[in-house]
């Protein structure tokens, strides 16, 4: 079983130039910081931009989270979907990080585990051949699903854009256990989400 | 305030928002839509071979091929080959390659004639084909017969041996190559065939031409699948005689040789005849040959046979032909030699009994004969006469009857045609038949009364009375048209003949002559010697005076007075002839009363004469003779006296 780390990674807003605008900025990005730096913070992101087309009619890469923050250290839990053309990774997962501040953006690394399900179909008795003046492949699928555990490293960038609503950008690299995903265990996740500080 | 349950709010709604969309999303993930399958494809599958008749010897890649459905080759699979007879059809060593290994490609051997049903499988659950099959045929490349392609037999049961190859691939060259499965068609019916395969015997049976042709059931289309052998069986004939000299004593023996016309198998053959051919005239005038004897056997060659019959002194050489079939053509020649020279067995002076009269003489023959009784034409003979006159060494007769009765003539042989000249001959002493010559007084008869019986016996040459034999007769009168000659007369049971004879009753000498043997004419003296058995000679004298045949005749029938006339009468039987023993007191001469007057008749041979004085006057006579009382013709004649 492989385990994840998910690092976040906030950047809290500095004031710069004019002090008073400056400190006015300042404040008020060190306030908009503020907002997600401490209190739950619900987001959603998707995760397909490293793997597309997604050649498949599926759902494609998603996550759900809640995240519990105080000052400097986020722990966050949710759902998450690695969707690819030949395989899918589901299940629920805990990640946890320190929260940095550069600026207005937070970056929280995180390390993360996941639970949940492997499914996969492998084109591992499928066929050559060769046509007039062409050569060419014939797949033959065999499709298995089980259960995976997964761990990652993580890095999530995110900014306040209005008030309780942040606007995050988010890359992991996850490890996958389980049959199904053999010789095929890691997975990139680069994407983009919304965060809504939704309690202190 | 407004702030913070704004904030709330949203935040609660959010989190809603979040959680109906994480269920959302939880749910869409149901369904992934994930390729699985399938799980067999459908596929056919062929095994391509350039060709699939392959030369014993020689090799054919073969391919397995596997198309799917969409007409495309797959590539990389693994087949096993099974072979039905691997003994036809093996498979070569897979090439250490990956084609080689996995069966795409095999090397089909042809190892001998045949068909064998080449399989291809699968292993391969993913496609649904079926094993295919192929027949493939091994096949020589063409026939060839190793043995003489034209042979032949010279002899019944000989036998002789062809051998038919196929021929196969070695070293990238046809080579012949026995045991291949050779098959042969016989054509014809003068050979036996024995076995079967490559090698076949050949047994023969009767003249005539067979073929033999090697052929194959499995050849190449485009080879020479068929080759020939044609057998002659000719019989070489040759003779063989159980002797090719020969010796005869006597003409007429038949000699010759046990003859085989065979094969040097002792076989013969039917249709073939043995002639034989004296090489000269002089030859053929020593022997004859006869026709054959006996029934030729072609299974053993023993052949009928003509004899050699012996016809003349001397050695004669005979070609021993061996004929064909054909009746024409001489197959085998010998020849052999026959010397012939007569023995006697009897020296006889022929004829070995004779009659004849006395004053007769009859030629005769001094004759030696062989043991078939043939005549010897050179013996030298010598003849010695007793009781009988014998003269210029052929006559037998006349004789002095006064003195002898029976005469004989002993022969005495020397020469040549002795037996003891001839020591291989049989030493059989010679028969001496002289000849025996009865004499009778020559006959008498008066006309009138000519028909006698003559009898004597008759003798054959080799002295046997010659019992049913015939007998000629000849008066020797047919030139003349007078008088009969008696019939051929049969010796009777006892050797006696008996002939009645009727000479003319014209008074004379007439001789019968009684000859044996063959109606052969006569026209010499040879011709008649020794065939003489009877000859007697009969006088026919005149019977009495007849008035009806004797004459009178006067020298004048007018006379004047007292002169004188005579007075023939010429004596005469009633058969006409001259009673030349007639006297003056066998007719009565008398002249009219007053007539003249006769002296005394005086007669020779028949003829009477008298001189008749006529009256002193002048008137007329007549004359009478008579006989018996019987004026004789031209009697009376009337005289004028002047």
């Amino acid at each position: 079983m492989l385990v994840g780390v998910v690092l976040s990674f906030a950047s809290p807003m500095h004031a710069q130039g004019n002090p008073t605008a400056a400190s006015a900025s300042a404040s008020q990005s060190a306030m908009a910081s503020k907002r997600f730096e401490t209190g739950v913070v619900v987001g959603g992101d998707w995760l397909q931009a490293t793997y597309l087309p997604l050649d498949r009619d599926a759902l494609q890469s998603l996550d759900a989270s809640i995240s519990l923050r105080r000052q400097t250290w986020s722990v966050e839990a949710g759902w998450l979907r690695i969707a690819r053309t030949l395989s899918t990774v589901q299940g629920g997962y805990v990640a946890g990080g320190p929260i940095l501040h550069v600026g207005p953006v937070l970056f929280i690394p995180a390390l993360g585990v996941l639970g949940g399900q492997a499914q996969a179909s492998r084109d591992s008795t499928g066929y050559d051949w060769i046509g007039t003046a062409v050569t060419g492949h014939t797949p033959r699928y065999s499709y298995s699903s089980g259960a995976t555990f997964g761990g990652s490293i993580g890095l999530t960038a995110e900014v306040p854009v209005y008030r309780a609503i942040g606007f995050r950008a988010v890359a992991s690299q996850w490890f996958f256990s389980g049959s199904p995903l053999e010789s095929d265990r890691s997975r990139t996740l680069v994407g983009a989400g919304l965060s809504i500080r939704v309690g202190r | 305030m407004r702030y913070h349950i704004s904030h709330r709010t949203l935040a609660s709604r959010t989190g809603a928002a979040l959680t109906a969309f994480a269920l959302l999303s939880i749910g869409l993930s149901c369904t992934e839509n994930l390729p699985n399958g399938p799980n067999t494809f459908s596929a056919s599958m062929k095994i391509v071979v350039p060709h699939d008749t392959v030369i014993v010897g020689d090799s054919s890649s073969a391919q397995a091929q596997v198309t799917d459905a969409d007409g495309h080759v797959v590539q990389g699979l693994k087949f096993d080959w099974t072979s039905a007879d691997s003994t036809i059809v093996g498979f070569a060593a897979a090439a250490a390659t990956d084609e080689g290994t996995s069966g795409r490609t095999r090397v089909l051997v042809a190892r001998k004639t045949g068909r064998s049903l080449v399989t291809l499988a699968l292993p391969d659950s993913r496609f649904v084909v079926t094993n295919v099959t192929r027949t493939e045929t091994s096949v020589v490349g063409g026939v060839r017969v190793l043995s003489t392609h034209d042979s032949t037999l010279t002899a019944v049961n000989d036998t002789g041996v062809a051998i038919g190859a196929g021929m196969v691939r070695a070293n990238g060259a046809l080579v012949t190559r026995v045991s291949q499965g050779i098959r042969w068609v016989h054509l014809g019916a003068h050979v036996s065939v024995i076995g079967a395969g490559d090698t076949i015997k050949y047994v023969a049976r009767t003249n005539g031409q067979d073929t033999l042709i090697a052929t194959h059931d499995f050849c190449l289309v485009t080879a020479k699948c068929a080759d020939t052998s044609v057998i002659h069986v000719s019989q070489q004939l040759t003779v063989t005689l159980s002797s090719r000299t020969f010796q005869a004593w006597s003409f007429g023996d038949s000699l010759g040789p046990t003859i085989t016309l065979a094969d040097r198998r002792g076989n013969g053959l039917a249709g073939t005849s043995i002639r034989f051919v004296p090489r000269t005239v002089a030859d053929s005038g020593i022997v004859k040959v006869s026709g054959l004897l006996g029934v030729s056997n072609p299974t053993n060659g023993a052949m009928a046979v003509p004899q050699l019959i012996a016809a003349g002194n001397g050695t004669a050489h005979v070609s021993v032909l061996g004929i064909a079939p054909d009746a024409t053509s001489i197959i085998a020649v010998d020849s052999v030699t026959e010397v012939v020279r007569q023995v006697a067995r009897r020296v006889a002076v022929e004829p070995i009994h004779a009659l004849e009269s006395a004053s007769d003489s009859i030629p005769i023959k001094q004759i030696a004969r062989d043991a078939r009784g043939a005549a010897i034409a050179d013996a030298t003979i010598t003849t010695a006469a007793v009781g009988i006159g014998f003269s210029n060494n052929i006559w037998a007769g006349p004789t002095v009857i006064a003195l002898f009765t029976e005469g004989t003539l002993t022969p005495t042989l020397t020469g040549l045609s002795l037996p003891q000249n001839n020591p291989l001959a049989p030493q059989i002493p010679v028969v001496v038949n002289p000849s025996i010559v009865t004499f009778v007084t020559p006959d008498s008869v008066v006309a009138g009364l000519t028909s006698f019986v003559i009898s004597t016996q008759i003798v054959d040459s080799i002295g046997n009375l010659a019992v049913g034999k015939w007998v000629r007769f000849d008066a020797g009168l047919a030139a003349v048209g007078i008088g009969t000659t008696p019939d051929s007369v049969q010796v009777d049971g006892s050797g006696n003949m008996s002939v009645t004879w009727t000479p003319p009753n014209i008074a004379g000498l007439y001789t019968l002559t009684g000859l044996r043997g063959l109606p052969t004419p006569m026209n010499t003296l040879a011709d008649s010697a020794g065939r003489i058995v009877l000859r007697r000679t009969m006088r026919v004298v005149p019977d009495i005076p007849s008035a009806t045949q004797s004459t009178l005749a006067m020298s004048a029938t007018s006379i004047a007075h007292g002169a004188t006339a005579v007075v023939t009468i010429t004596v005469k039987d009633k058969f006409g002839n001259i009673v030349k023993n007639a006297k003056p007191a066998d007719f009565a001469l008398t002249a009219a009363a007053g007539g003249g007057t006769f002296s005394a008749a005086t007669c020779t041979l028949g003829v009477c004469t008298a001189t008749y004085t006529a009256p002193a006057a002048a008137g007329t006579d007549s004359i009478s003779v008579k006989i018996l009382s019987v004026e004789i013709l031209l009697s009376p004649i009337v005289l004028t006296i002047t």
